[in-house]
């Protein structure tokens, strides 16, 4: 264990150097320039097929992962509360969308344009899982402690019996005749869009009151978070997102039933939050990762594989109980002036000089 | 008009008489202190002025609004602030982000506006807030450590950055619930100064609680007493210090003989 983080602190000491050596303007293009790089690389190897299909279906998923992940992190990670019926957000998103593809696109005559008219399905989707997430957050946030998660697995219940008792739309047996309108490049510029929108949140000033509250609520409404909104307003995020992700889901799959969304969806959601670490962007993208490709390398050991989670996150909970990267996040996915050598250099540049006085201070 | 008007504010605590028929006239640039034995009411006041707890009966009137009833975030987002007894912090978060946070009432923009970051509304809000938070670390001491996690600092800087949080929200009115608690001689003395100075620099008026008498006798003009919820004495604290019922509430009846 030592060895391995004395090596990791090596490899960090050695990038830190070469990072420092690049130009300005490199640095600044570095993470745009990268993103672009996979966009290019999510439309183009696939189509080369430098990516067989099995391994885009992996990535795929593993995309959907991140997105979920990260928006249940916002919940569970940075604001500190506990949801636990994810899935629930993640079958309204896919069913609202897989209707509009399959029966109102059509009907309205739109059939041939049903691709491009995909993110609209999705974004409606999203809002539908976000406005049963405002239902559900309104009477949860009224109390204090544990209620969340009490209410959010009952979500989760009443979702997947909803879905299995109308019949209309398959009920138990499941819908289908969805278009595979999800690709690789759809997913990433999904998970790109997601990646973005959380990291601006959780570093304005509004997402740090979702922080604060994670630290201390009673604290926080002392020094003016309006908490209760807070809470609401973070957690209709958080199921929109899953509403997209939903959307994404069924859109691969071309079949969706209630069983794919019960509570195993949602602890599988919990499991990648905490690996990945409370908190992070990086980590909810790394436990996302590592767990979905862990269990697809696995799939020789058919039933046991189902061992393995369980037992990853009890060996997690002993050796590393933040997870991968609890609150730490990588220095690239934070935007650039809420780095730390930015406020050095603000603090040179406008508060030293025009600082009008200090009281006498002494110590330290 | 006084900035801080409390009329016969009582709180029970199920059959518990916390604080009883508490009457305070605060005026403007005012700092007074309030003392008494462990259990007398003092921060329970604190906690009704500003809505942790709703009081039994009385009323309170900050600056013309009505505080009874009111959310805590409500009260704070009027111009009130406060520390607390036990430290407070948001100890997993940077020294910058805890004191950017108590500039929360003061945003500017909606979160989806945060979210896409449009225009310039939202970076400027930001960097406003980062510089104003920036400039009072640096009167504060605290710059050179503000992305340190509030956590890692000593317990003194720890203290003073909940002083500088609480100055954050730029409020009127500054509750300092034991300042000096676990401090050394020389700190408090430092802690005496930098009371005087922010309310000077600040234009704040000031409500104390305290144990150390040294502090409360040095810096307040006016004294309130309590004792198991009673305000037992009220004055200057040359006229507290020999008055035989605060004598006897501290040290016991024996004491006056």
């Amino acid at each position: 264990m030592g060895k391995v983080k004395s090596l990791i602190s090596a490899f960090k000491e050695r990038w830190d150097a070469f990072y420092s050596s690049w130009p300005e303007p490199v640095k600044r293009a570095a993470v745009p320039g990268l993103v672009a790089f996979f966009f290019l690389a999510s439309i183009f190897f696939p189509a080369w097929g430098i990516i067989n299909l099995y391994w885009q279906q992996v990535l795929i998923y593993v995309g959907i992962n991140i997105i979920l992940t990260l928006s249940l992190n916002l919940v569970n990670g940075y604001m500190g509360e506990f949801s636990v019926g994810h899935a629930g957000f993640m079958a309204v998103g896919a069913y609202v969308s897989s209707i509009l593809t399959v029966w109102v696109f059509p009907k309205l005559g739109l059939s041939q344009y049903t691709p491009y008219l995909f993110p609209l399905a999705l974004i409606i989707g999203g809002l539908a899982a976000g406005l049963t997430g405002l239902v559900v957050a309104f009477p949860s946030f009224r109390t204090r402690g544990d209620y969340l998660a009490i209410v959010t697995l009952s979500w989760n219940m009443i979702v997947k019996s909803v879905l299995e008792n109308i019949e209309a739309i398959g009920g138990p047996r499941g819908f289908m005749g969805m278009p595979k309108l999800t690709s690789l490049a759809w997913v990433y510029v999904w998970v790109v869009i997601t990646i973005w929108l959380i990291r601006n949140l959780v570093y304005s000033n509004y997402g740090r009151g979702a922080l604060s509250i994670r630290e201390d609520e009673i604290a926080a409404s002392l020094v003016s978070v309006d908490t209760r909104t807070v809470k609401i307003v973070t957690f209709v995020i958080a199921s929109f997102f899953a509403g997209i992700a939903g959307g994404l889901y069924a859109h691969v799959l071309v079949f969706i039933n209630p069983k794919a969304f019960s509570i195993l969806k949602s602890t599988d959601i919990l499991v990648m939050v905490y690996l990945g670490g409370i908190g992070s962007i990086g980590g909810s993208i790394l436990g996302a990762t590592v767990y979905t490709v862990l269990l697809e390398l696995l799939r020789p050991l058919q039933v046991w594989r189902w061992v393995i989670g369980p037992l990853l996150l009890v060996f997690l909970m002993i050796f590393r109980p933040h997870g991968i990267m609890g609150m730490r996040e990588w220095k690239f996915l934070m935007p650039p002036e809420e780095r730390p050598e930015s406020w050095r250099k603000e603090r040179e540049l406008f508060v030293l000089p025009k600082l009008a006085g200090s009281p006498p201070l002494r110590c330290c | 008009m006084p900035i801080l008007k409390i009329r016969g504010l009582t709180h029970y605590f199920g059959g518990l008489r916390a604080v009883h028929d508490f009457n305070l006239d605060l005026e403007e640039g005012e700092l007074i202190g309030i003392i008494g034995p462990n259990g007398a009411g003092k921060t329970t006041v604190f906690n009704l002025i500003t809505g942790v707890y709703r009081p039994t009966a009385g009323e309170i009137i900050f600056n013309g609004h009505n505080l009874v009833g009111k959310r805590p975030e409500q009260i704070i987002s009027l111009g009130i602030a406060r520390t607390f007894q036990t430290l407070r912090l948001f100890k997993n978060l940077t020294v910058l982000d805890n004191v950017r946070i108590a500039r929360f009432s003061r945003l500017k923009y909606s979160p989806v506006e945060a979210m896409f970051k449009v225009g310039n509304r939202v970076r400027e809000s930001e960097k406003e807030t980062r510089l104003k938070c920036l400039e009072l670390l640096e009167i504060m001491g605290l710059a050179d450590k503000a992305d340190w996690l509030a956590s890692g600092l000593p317990y003194g800087l720890q203290k003073r950055l909940e002083i500088a949080r609480a100055l954050a929200s730029e409020p009127r009115l500054l509750l300092l619930d034991e300042p000096a608690a676990g401090m050394n001689p020389a700190e408090i003395s430092e802690l005496m100064e930098l009371i005087q100075w922010i309310r000077r620099e600040f234009g704040l008026t000031i409500i104390l609680i305290e144990h150390q008498m040294k502090v409360v006798m040095g810096i307040c003009e006016r004294i309130k007493v309590l004792d198991f919820g009673e305000t037992i004495a009220e004055g200057p604290p040359a006229e507290i210090q020999n008055n035989p019922r605060v004598i006897e509430a501290y040290l016991g009846e024996e004491a006056v003989v």
